[in-house]
């Protein structure tokens, strides 16, 4: 156990010395809100609803995005030399790819708090109001899970570029389709339809019904779904974790 | 010349995958355009809330849905309806909505008379305006993916031995250009199957030739202009997509915005895509003879931003021997 806590220490700061992953968990999602939500405030009577529409959807993209701020701490060029000499330590191999997908979620968390945090001290947005624990509930398995699925994805693909692009490429479309950029619900027909596969679109409804509606009936669902996602994925990285792939 | 073109199209088969998906995501983006004008004509989806009477409303303007019980809140902060009208008997709305007060009236004058044709502001685009506004952002960010040869030749310090070997180096530039250009081919085909298979696409295959020389000027100027200031290929790429992705948003090439912000419509008057996507409006009207000045101020601009990077590239690598 000392072990892990040693490794998580160093992942964590690792993480928060890195000046692209901080900026782009902070200020790149507070950036893509206010200028989407500047861009179709013009439609409507109160702009603070534009506003608060892309807050919450681009608050779900980020957290989502966070899958890349794990496939980045894990195999990124400097430290997965380090992890060879863990693997040769005796703490075992489980604590390198966990220890990970801990400080990833841990630090995706608070960035993402922070931005809530920012938001609605300065554009009064609504995340709940009296509501907003179930909102920082909910928050931490779908972090969790992001970033078991960054980890789980370069078990699968050994390497950090080809897991990362490959992940931000299906998180954009899936988010695309779930109505981050624009809401697909009016349009009708194939479109609408489709919008309802992505699982996006899914967190997206959750959120706003709790927002908006005080409505706490899909809190559970998507809570217990996400925890056995993570734990899905954790299993997976534990069975196709091999350590000969860092023999480079 | 020749053989820098022959050289290019050699080189651009080692990254045949990153061009054939960018080629693809231009298409789609055509089909979606032409797709998002067909349903353009619905200006709203209202609720009709009323407990006795189902709706009288039909309007081809608007989908009308009729409950007992109002639905939940969030569903008008979700876009999936926009406005609910509640009836309280003796013919008298109520209309709840989060849009503006001039979507309220429109929705209120529908009610009253359900087929009066209705424009609302200008966000009203044709398929030609639609399709060219969905493809330049795609069009203007494979220009920059195209010139990786140019930007290779400069980065590995080519262009001086080029500059003494037989070939002109306008010509070299001209190569370049020619390069680029031919590969907007898969799109103008697309569009001329799409014309010849009876699709509306709003122009004629002249005026689109002329619409892509335009776009595909203005794209390799950027694109040459930033190669030239930045020395890391990869840099001037991620600058130039993150440039031409808000510039192309902020001139409204997906949907045209209503700001009413006097500062920043001058603001956004000043990029050439809001410019062309104002030429085209006017082509799609039938007056462009008369609006030509939009188009002069891309091809301006487009030339001055080529000039600038021309004479930076024979001062700072051409002569540097």
């Amino acid at each position: 156990m000392r072990g892990f806590i040693e490794i998580f220490k160093m992942d964590f700061k690792n993480l928060i010395r890195n000046p692209v992953l901080v900026g782009y968990n902070t200020v790149f999602s507070i950036l893509l809100t206010l200028i989407m939500g500047f861009l179709t405030s013009g439609a409507y009577a109160n702009p603070t609803d534009a506003y608060n529409y892309y807050a919450v959807s681009f608050l779900i993209y980020c957290m989502l995005s966070g899958a890349m701020t794990s496939t980045n701490c894990f195999m990124e060029r400097d430290i997965k030399k380090p992890n060879l000499r863990i693997i040769h330590s005796p703490v075992g191999s489980f604590p390198i790819y966990f220890s990970k997908i801990v400080s990833s979620f841990l630090f995706d968390y608070i960035c993402h708090l922070l931005v809530i945090l920012i938001l609605t001290l300065s554009l009064y947005l609504n995340f709940g109001g009296a509501n907003i624990g179930y909102i920082i509930l909910l928050m931490a398995p779908i972090e969790f899970a992001a970033s078991a699925l960054g980890v789980f994805f370069c078990c699968i693909f050994k390497t950090e570029e080809a897991a990362s692009t490959l992940l931000s490429n299906a998180i954009s479309i899936l988010a695309f389709l779930g109505g981050t950029f624009f809401s697909f619900d009016g349009m009708g027909g194939v479109l609408a339809f489709a919008s309802r596969l992505s699982p996006v679109k899914w967190m997206n409804d959750t959120f706003f019904s709790i927002i908006y509606d005080a409505d706490i009936s899909l809190v559970l669902p998507l809570f217990a779904g996400s925890v056995v996602v993570s734990a899905v994925l954790v299993f997976g990285c534990s069975k196709l974790f091999k350590t000969e792939d860092y023999l480079c | 010349m020749l053989s820098v073109l022959k050289n290019n199209y050699c080189r651009m088969l080692q990254r045949l995958p990153a061009v054939l998906i960018m080629t693809v995501i231009t298409l789609v983006s055509i089909i979606l355009a032409i797709y998002i004008t067909g349903t353009q004509q619905v200006k709203g989806h209202i609720v009709y809330v009323s407990q006795t009477s189902p709706t009288t409303v039909s309007s081809k303007y608007l989908s009308v849905v009729t409950m007992t019980k109002e639905p939940p809140y969030s569903s008008l902060v979700k876009q999936q309806y926009d406005a609910f009208v509640i009836d309280n008997g003796n013919g008298r709305y109520d209309i709840k909505t989060l849009k503006s007060e001039d979507y309220k009236k429109m929705i209120e004058g529908l009610l009253k008379n359900p087929n009066v044709p209705v424009k609302l502001q200008n966000t009203d685009r044709g398929v030609g305006e639609n399709i060219i506004g969905f493809m330049m952002m795609f069009l203007l960010m494979s220009t920059f993916m195209n010139l990786f040869t140019f930007a290779d030749d400069k980065e590995q310090n080519q262009l001086a031995r080029i500059a003494s070997s037989p070939i002109r180096f306008s010509g070299y530039l001209a190569a370049h250009c020619i390069y680029c250009l031919s590969m907007f081919l898969p799109e103008y085909l697309m569009l001329v199957i799409m014309k010849l298979l009876g699709f509306d696409i709003g122009f004629s295959l002249l005026q689109y030739a002329l619409l892509y020389a335009v776009i595909g000027f203005f794209g390799i100027s950027l694109a040459l202009l930033l190669h030239t200031l930045i020395k890391k290929p990869d840099n001037a790429n991620m600058l130039g997509n993150s440039i031409l992705v808000l510039s192309s948003v902020l001139a409204g090439s997906f949907y045209s915005f209503s700001k009413g912000n006097a500062v920043l419509d001058n603001v956004v008057k000043v990029l050439p895509q809001k410019q062309l996507l104002d030429f085209a409006h006017y082509l799609q009207n039938g007056d462009a003879f008369a609006h030509i000045a939009p188009l002069l101020y891309i091809i301006v601009f487009s030339a001055a931003l080529f000039a600038v990077s021309c004479v930076i590239l024979t001062r700072k690598y051409v002569k540097k021997i």
